[in-house]
């Protein structure tokens, strides 16, 4: 292990740690309703959800201690095995909602695509470190990059996860924006990328009735379905108002809201903590962008810097991804909020990559143990 | 080392590290930007807009319903159902959709007596959206069936039926109109039996009905589970009657039975008279609830010798052929208190001093046994402390430990008063006695089932401990036979079978003193006294036209006796002619709200027929429910086809009518259940459980004929 040249950063850890033992309480008022009627039981979910967060707390400190340069040199090994995982899936996944994003591992549940995004994100930020003298070249510096990302995000979308695949593309052109790719030629990517999405969305149609849906266009029972799931939240938040209606008060969630402990946890949030909640929430992730952001500036090289970059932006795009989509501000994409939703996979790769990022904010000297 | 190397290899120089800060600083922006977005999109909903978003919430909160999940069977031992639960209308309205808000009060003024105009002010002046009117224990819904209003809601609830009306009622107990257990075995097995609710959120459709809707979240309620009583309901019901009667001839306050099988512990019957009818709680007394054999203490009298002469005979300070002197009927006591002996007697046997009762014989013997060898019999046999029976509601008698015994308590307690004691206590001590000193653990649960009617737990019998030895047992059981065939008990002899019993005549306390009045009269034995199947236990509360147990109790037990060795067909015992063959009278279930097929069922269990089939569901019936009639009355049925309903299980039945659901190795009633909440036809030959189903598909309806054995 590489001796860090100093603290790591403590806003940040502070802020996930926060948000992560909240998540309990927020996961256990969510889903006991949903956990009586299936499972018997209505502690079911919150002890999977607790033993999910501890094993996050484990990662943050392993990932933590791990130089985040060690990587550098395994990113494709890794990419190539989380693309491997997404094509079982394709293959034998689990479908669940009708798309497969599943892998069943004996009694671990895992869902691949939480794994890829962030597989990329260290790939990508490696290839355009490494890259640096000659991205503006677009055959030899940009193409092999763009390579990656279509093969990665294609098969994300195949599965079917458009959301996510645009959110994955989003968040690497951000990253080659930051890694100095020419502007031009990353402006005619980023558009390109925008129709074929669109295509895309039009292709299937129930992202079109959503899409339709959420524009207030659509008819039928995809549209009343998502315009329901929608309404419920917005309900939920206007019924918690500023202070809210208490912890495990939520009306809204026996029933009304669908999965109320998994994406459309924040409504319950904003139901029982109100306005005040889900600021402190969203604070917290402001927090988390800003240190982030300014390890970043510090970083001590050019891969800290874009992994920084990339898993910070990660972190905050879907954060804000899944609290738009709740109150309405987005269309319907079934993307968590790091942290706070239920699900295992991504409490702990998200852990996983706020370990990362704390060992480069140690290594990019934010709190420097002592004076240079 | 590594990082210096890693250092070197990408130092960052000036004009990137400029590049890098402005494009940074401006993803930092435009995300906090979003995140603002987010914030300001909240504010509006949960600052400024909150109050509309509120009423709408809790608006949508009124529209969902509680699925009532079905309380699980109650069956006695023998498999027959003393309780299950039927489906019957309620019927609610919402306020802000009525249209003839008069009309409903006016139908509702007949149904509760209740002035319309308070009704009609109810309904106008609520808020809601839904407003119960009557809950299912309201007889005749019928006329608010015929109205034709969209305000009016019909809502199909599950209602407990109780097959056997008053009989066994205090044990089995009753539940509320919320399904939940108000006393009895409801009580003691809330839980088990209540399921677990679900949910459904109504949709309002475009003539303002409720409606679920298939879009909405629906959750199923779990069904609760059913119990198996260790009870026989004919034995019980034969006991019923029989207390009734004995109640009646003796002119007696109240009354209670209770029978055990000794070699168990197995209650197989337990009366209390007064009785109420469990399918209409609100008219019952909390007088009439209790189950008197474990509630009620009181001072037992002669019945208690049985505790004296074990100890006696254990400890061998006398054989039955010792020869006692009774004193002539009176023993005075130091303090001028005198023990006195209904019939004088002289020098007689011990054998005789027990079948003629003989309180100067025990109180005397008794000095041969130390207070606390005395005291420790009277435990073992369980007296002073509670048996732990799975109902609520058991006393644990009272009796004074041996430090609180003053100079007579012994002598006292000897013929049985200076304690008290429940009946339940009585017949146990008596059961041990016949089960060779071995005293079981009293128990009501035999087994529980799952939905399905998978068996889930079942109640294996305990034995708590050996009391007296098996030769003193055999003693005894010689002695009490004496006491029926000979001395008091002669009363409750049973021609061709051997008898052994025991006679109490206890003087009640009343206001300090002991009342020439008030009597407990009582008789407890077993039988048959070489291989005992029943400990019974007769007690009557102040009768009036004679105050002697052998006189008031005993015949009862004879009664009691004979029927149910005829019905019950004890094993060794050869028949028995009853000589007095006695109306066998039930009291009429409520068959109103449910359909012809499962009225047959109910009716046919209760021993009674089903006199004309229709269409629907029943709306009126004669005689009306809880009537006492004969077995084998006809029921007269008057049908009503129902208006339309909501329908809270329409997803269910779409479900069910695609199949053709498998009900072999089901009870007949389930399968009726199954089979007719798939909307099939069915058709029954034979009873008991289904071997074997056959359909038939016509184009408009399926048909089902399931055989059974």
């Amino acid at each position: 292990m590489t001796k860090t040249s100093g603290h790591i950063d403590w806003f940040i850890l502070l802020s996930v740690v926060g948000l992560m033992l909240f998540s309990v309480a927020f996961v256990y008022s969510a889903s006991s309703s949903f956990s009586m009627v299936k499972f018997g039981s209505s502690e079911k979910l919150f002890w999977n959800h607790a033993l999910r967060v501890l094993i996050g707390l484990a990662a943050i400190i392993i990932f933590a201690r791990i130089d985040y340069h060690r990587w550098e040199k395994f990113t494709t090994p890794i990419l190539l095995l989380a693309l491997c995982c997404l094509v079982f899936v394709l293959v034998s996944g689990a479908r669940i909602n009708g798309a497969a994003r599943w892998i069943h591992f004996g009694f671990i549940n895992f869902q691949p695509s939480e794994f890829v995004k962030f597989a990329l994100v260290l790939h990508i930020a490696a290839l355009a470190a490494a890259a640096k003298d000659y991205i503006s070249d677009f055959r030899t510096g940009m193409l092999p990059l763009l390579l990656w990302i279509v093969i990665t995000c294609g098969l994300v979308a195949a599965q079917p996860n458009l959301s996510t695949a645009s959110v994955i593309f989003l968040i690497t052109a951000i990253i080659m924006f930051v890694g100095n790719a020419p502007l031009k030629k990353l402006g005619i990517i980023a558009g390109g990328g925008f129709i074929i999405a669109a295509i895309y969305a039009v292709s299937a149609p129930y992202r079109l009735k959503r899409i339709l849906a959420f524009t207030g266009y659509g008819k039928g029972t995809t549209s009343e379905v998502v315009n329901y799931q929608l309404q419920q939240a917005i309900l939920a938040f206007g019924n918690g108002g500023i202070f809210g209606v208490g912890p495990g008060q939520s009306l809204q969630r026996d029933f009304f809201l669908p999965e109320s402990y998994g994406d459309f946890v924040f409504a319950v949030v904003g139901e029982e903590y109100g306005f005040i909640g889900v600021l402190l929430i969203l604070t917290a992730f402001g927090i988390i962008l800003w240190r982030g952001i300014n390890v970043a500036k510090n970083a001590p090289d050019l891969f800290g810097r874009l992994l920084a970059v990339g898993i910070t932006v990660t972190l905050a795009l879907y954060a804000f991804i899944n609290a738009g989509v709740t109150c309405g501000i987005l269309p319907t994409t079934g993307l968590p909020m790091p942290f706070i939703s239920y699900g295992g996979s991504s409490v702990f790769f998200s852990a996983a990559a706020v370990g990362t990022l704390l060992n480069i904010s140690a290594q990019a000297g934010v709190y420097p143990s002592k004076p240079k | 080392m590594q990082s210096t190397i890693n250092n070197k290899q990408s130092t960052l120089d000036e004009q990137e590290e400029t590049n890098h800060n402005w494009k940074t600083g401006l993803l930092l922006v435009v995300l906090l930007l979003c995140f603002l977005a987010v914030v300001v999109r909240l504010f509006i909903v949960q600052v400024i807009k909150k109050n509309e978003y509120q009423a709408q919430a809790r608006k949508q909160y009124e529209s969902r319903i509680e699925l009532k999940p079905e309380r699980g069977i109650i069956y006695d031992r023998n498999g027959h159902v003393i309780a299950s639960t039927i489906k019957s209308a309620s019927f609610a309205v919402d306020p802000k959709m009525v249209q003839h808000p008069h009309a409903i009060a006016l139908a509702l003024q007949q149904l509760t007596g209740d002035s319309a105009s308070v009704w009609e002010h109810k309904i106008r002046s609520s808020d809601k959206s839904f407003l119960w009117l009557t809950r299912s224990n309201l007889d005749q819904s019928s006329i608010l069936d015929t109205l034709q209003d969209i305000g009016l809601i019909r809502v199909i609830e599950p209602r407990r039926n109780y097959y056997y009306g008053n009989a066994a009622s205090q044990i089995v107990g009753c539940t509320n109109v919320d399904n939940k257990g108000l006393n009895g075995v409801e009580l003691a097995l809330d839980s088990l039996l209540r399921g677990t609710p679900g949910f459904m959120v109504m949709q309002r459709d475009g003539r303002g009905n409720l409606r679920p809707s298939v879009d909405l979240p629906t959750a199923a309620a779990s069904n609760g589970k059913s119990v198996q009583l260790t009870l026989d309901m004919e034995l019980q019901r034969i006991a019923e009657y029989e207390l009734e009667r004995g109640i009646a001839d003796a002119k007696a306050v109240s009354g209670t039975v209770i029978a055990l099988d000794p070699t168990t512990g197995e209650i197989l019957a337990i009366a209390s008279s007064p009785s109420f009818n469990p399918n209409s709680p609100q008219l019952a007394s909390q007088e009439t609830m209790r189950i008197r054999a474990i509630s009620d203490m009181y001072e037992p009298g002669s019945t208690f010798k049985l505790v004296t002469a074990a100890a006696a005979l254990e400890e061998k300070v006398i054989a039955p052929t010792d020869t006692v002197d009774a004193h002539g009927g009176v023993w005075k006591l130091a303090d001028g208190y005198e023990i006195k002996d209904t019939h004088p007697l002289g020098r007689i046997t011990f054998a005789e001093a027990i079948e003629q009762s003989s309180n100067v014989v025990f109180a005397t013997q008794s000095r041969k046994i130390p207070d606390d060898k005395f005291y420790k019999y009277a435990r073992d046999f369980g007296f002073g402390i509670s048996l732990g029976i799975d109902v609520p509601g058991e006393s644990s008698g009272r009796m004074k430990k041996p430090r609180e015994f003053d100079g007579a308590t012994k002598l006292f307690m000897a013929y049985g008063y200076e304690l008290a004691a429940t009946a339940l206590q009585i017949v146990n001590a008596y059961a041990a006695v016949a089960n060779q000193g071995v005293m079981m653990k009293p128990y009501l649960i035999k087994k529980v089932f799952d939905e399905d009617g998978k068996e889930t737990d079942s109640y294996a019998p305990q034995k708590i401990r050996q009391v007296i030895s098996p030769e003193t047992a055999r003693t005894l059981t010689e002695l009490l036979c004496g006491v029926v065939d000979r001395g008091t008990g002669s009363e409750a002899r049973v021609q061709g079978m051997r008898i052994a019993g025991k006679t109490g005549t206890a003087q009640q306390l009343v206001d300090g003193k002991y009342s020439k009045q008030a009597y407990t009269a009582s008789f407890v034995g077993y039988f048959p006294a070489d291989k005992p199947k029943v400990a019974l236990m007769i007690m009557l509360d102040r009768p009036q036209t004679d105050i002697y147990g052998g006189k008031t109790a005993a015949p009862i037990f004879r009664r009691i006796a004979q029927q149910w060795i005829s019905a019950a067909h004890i094993a060794g015992v050869s028949k028995i002619v009853v000589a007095e063959p006695l109306p066998d009278s039930v009291a009429v279930p409520d068959v109103r709200g449910i359909t012809v097929e499962n009225a047959e069922t109910v009716l046919h269990q209760t021993g009674l027929r089903l006199s004309n089939r229709g269409k629907g569901i029943i709306a009126r019936q004669t005689p009306q429910p809880g009537t006492k009639v004969m077995r084998g009355t006809d029921v007269i049925a008057q049908y009503r086809v129902p208006t339309p309903e909501i329908k809270r299980d329409s997803i269910e039945k779409a479900h069910a009518d695609a199949l053709r659901p498998d009900v072999r190795g089901m009870a007949v009633r389930r399968a009726l259940a199954v089979l007719h909440a798939a909307n099939v036809k069915v058709k029954v030959q034979g009873s008991g459980i289904v071997v074997k189903q056959t359909w038939t598909v016509g184009t408009k309806e399926k048909t089902c004929l399931i055989e059974c054995k």
